[in-house]
């Protein structure tokens, strides 16, 4: 599993509520059953926020279209994740018909949602819980619903977050003696492993400084990279100001050997992380 | 006894048992030792995707006590100064209190089953669950094979992940509130799981050996990984330190949380007390990922700590015949 490490505290409401709870039983009788994707479920709801926060620096959402829709489901999503007590987990086929869920006909309704939706059988036949990714993605069509948007929008936004959530991640924490702190995040494709994002984030910004690190990191002939893979990103030092990477270019075609990367960060003398100042050097020159 | 007085009076235990827990404090020394060879550091098999899961339950089911105190720190955090309000608090966490030193004592059974195996063992109102459990402190946790592992990115078998099982263990866990006169629903649990994994999330770093083009990549099952948990709370002199160092190579998985347990306001046992005296400011957190050393591989564990200096765990890792890398030793 991917594991995004998200910096900050997030409020967590109340869980979605199962309507048909487990006969009650005491002693040791066992039958206390707990549902993997519920869990990712409730997670997802309650993270969905900051992963769109994160999400609409990518690329994979540059467009001014997804911009827009990315902006309105991440409204709807923040306002919700304050009241998950408002979404019920429903076990009944009869009712969604088919449906993934049901939203509130009025305001103060329940937004319902199918049991069956988060265990889909695959090509075998087998139940498969939502994982995380996926859980992510089935509360982006859940939001994309209520706040209005085409299906069909919904669904291409979705496949979107599910990708970004499954990209390899590797993070960092940014403390500088407590002086300000922040994270940094190299996203790479699991398949390729090439970078797709390169996020900082302070309490209040996140942004991608992959465009800088293909600028400072050209090829022998000056171009820029064709494609950047960056990985093993590391801290030289402590206080953690100070990191390391290794790269590799793709230049006419082919990847070369990979290098030793530094760079380094600030704090600003509010006491966030700079993040516009970034000095970037290759170790041979 | 109504059940207010039932919680005031779980609230009054839970204190008298933190006063008498008797946390460590004083200038502690450096939590380095070794070196250790990888022998002596006593890894679980973790070759296959069921056992790395299986062995990730066992890791961190041992920790089971402090999972269900970090459920509790937002609590704390949200009162931080209010020193009134600590009996309101008390009462509120009477119950996880008492669950948590039940669990120090006496921790839970993990019973590995399987749904396709003995089917209906597993379902509950016509579902699959992935885990099950009874009412008591120490009831037996029974964990469905079949739903810890999937199918990974490359096709391959994947366990679930380390924070998804955190999750799993928090619910169940908390069926066994059902003792002490609470009796959360499955989506409360699922909630106070969801809470558990987002504080944990915010501490904790999964590095991966990540190859680099051109060089192949590796498969994820011999990937060498490193999870390490720190965990800090909001004021810089109030610090739980880092509790949980996991490592994993190519074929084994190893619990490495001792060599990292420095002194701190987490308790002997592994609970966390917000409790104990705050005479520690420290952490232990950051990792200084891979490095290409000689044939093989380096990664460093930092920590610094206001009393004993910067400390430092070296992790090595030898190139494994079949692929991949074994832990060799740490120092
Ligand atoms: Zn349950």
């Amino acid at each position: 599993m991917k594991e995004l490490v998200l910096f900050g505290l997030l409020f967590l409401g109340p869980a979605p509520f199962r309507e048909a709870n487990a006969a009650g039983g005491g002693g040791d009788i066992v039958n206390n059953g707990g549902g993997l994707a519920e869990s990712n479920l409730a997670y997802a709801l309650g993270h969905l926020p900051r992963y769109l926060e994160r999400a609409a620096t990518h690329a994979l959402f540059a467009d001014a279209e997804l911009q827009r829709d990315l902006g309105a489901i991440r409204a709807v999503a923040e306002a919700e994740a304050r009241r998950l007590d408002r979404v019920r987990i429903v076990d009944d086929r009869a009712l969604f018909a088919g449906a993934e869920f049901l939203l509130p006909t009025e305001a103060s309704g329940f937004t319902r949602v199918n049991l069956h939706a988060l265990y889909p059988n695959d090509a075998t036949g087998a139940t498969r819980p939502l994982n995380v990714p996926q859980a992510l993605g089935f509360a982006v069509r859940l939001w994309s619903a209520k706040a209005g948007l085409a299906s069909t929008r919904g669904r291409d936004l979705s496949d979107r977050i599910v990708r970004y959530a499954s990209y390899r991640s590797e993070t960092s924490a940014f403390d500088y003696l407590g002086n300000c702190s922040g994270l940094v995040s190299l996203l790479s494709d699991p398949a390729t492993r090439e970078s797709l994002g390169f996020l900082v984030t302070n309490d209040k910004q996140v942004v991608d400084l992959l465009p800088q690190f293909r600028a400072a990191l050209r090829c022998p002939n000056g171009r820029p990279a064709e494609s950047l893979a960056l990985a093993q990103l590391r801290t030289t030092m402590i206080p953690s100001s100070h990191y390391q990477v290794r790269s590799s270019q793709r230049c006419e075609g082919s990847w070369r050997a990979a290098e030793d990367v530094f760079f380094a960060l600030r704090c600003k003398t509010d006491r966030t992380l700079d993040l516009e100042q970034l000095e970037i050097r290759r170790s041979a020159r | 006894m109504n059940a207010l007085s039932a919680s005031l009076l779980g609230a009054t235990l839970g204190f008298a048992s933190i006063v008498s827990a008797q946390p460590r404090f004083g200038i502690g020394p450096a939590p380095v030792g070794g070196p250790w060879t990888a022998a002596e550091l006593k890894g679980r098999a973790a070759t296959t995707a069921l056992e790395e899961a299986r062995a990730s339950f066992e890791f961190l089911n041992r920790y089971a006590s402090q999972l269900l105190a970090w459920r509790l720190d937002r609590a704390y955090r949200d009162n931080f100064n209010v020193r009134d309000s600590e009996i309101a608090r008390h009462a509120l966490w009477g119950p996880w209190t008492r669950l948590r030193r039940d669990l120090e004592r006496r921790p839970s059974k993990l019973v590995f089953g399987s749904e396709r195996r003995e089917p209906g063992s597993f379902q509950i109102d016509g579902q699959v669950r992935v885990a099950k459990t009874g009412s008591q402190a120490g009831s037996p946790i029974h964990v469905n094979e079949d739903l810890i592992v999937r199918e990974g990115p490359d096709g391959q078998p994947e366990p679930i992940g380390w924070l998804e099982i955190a999750a799993i263990l928090v619910h169940e866990h908390g069926h066994h509130l059902e003792a002490y006169g609470l009796k959360p629903t499955h989506a409360e649990l699922d909630a106070h799981g969801a809470e558990v994994r987002n504080f944990l999330e915010g501490g904790t770093r999964v590095y991966e050996y990540g190859a680099l083009p051109p060089e192949p990549d590796l498969p994820r099952a011999q990937r060498p990984t490193v999870i390490v948990t720190g965990h800090r709370l909001m004021a810089p002199a109030r610090f739980c330190d880092t509790r949980l160092l996991f490592v994993r190579d190519a074929e084994f998985l190893y619990d490495l949380s001792k060599l990292v347990d420095t002194p701190s306001n987490c308790r002997e046992d592994g609970g966390f007390d917000p409790f104990a005296p705050r005479h520690f400011a420290g952490f232990l957190t950051t990792l200084k990922g891979f490095v290409a050393a000689g044939a093989g591989l380096k990664a460093e564990i930092n920590g610094m700590h206001s009393y004993s200096p910067y400390s430092r765990l070296g992790l090595n890792f030898a190139p494994r015949a079949g692929g991949g890398f074994l832990l060799k030793d740490v120092q």
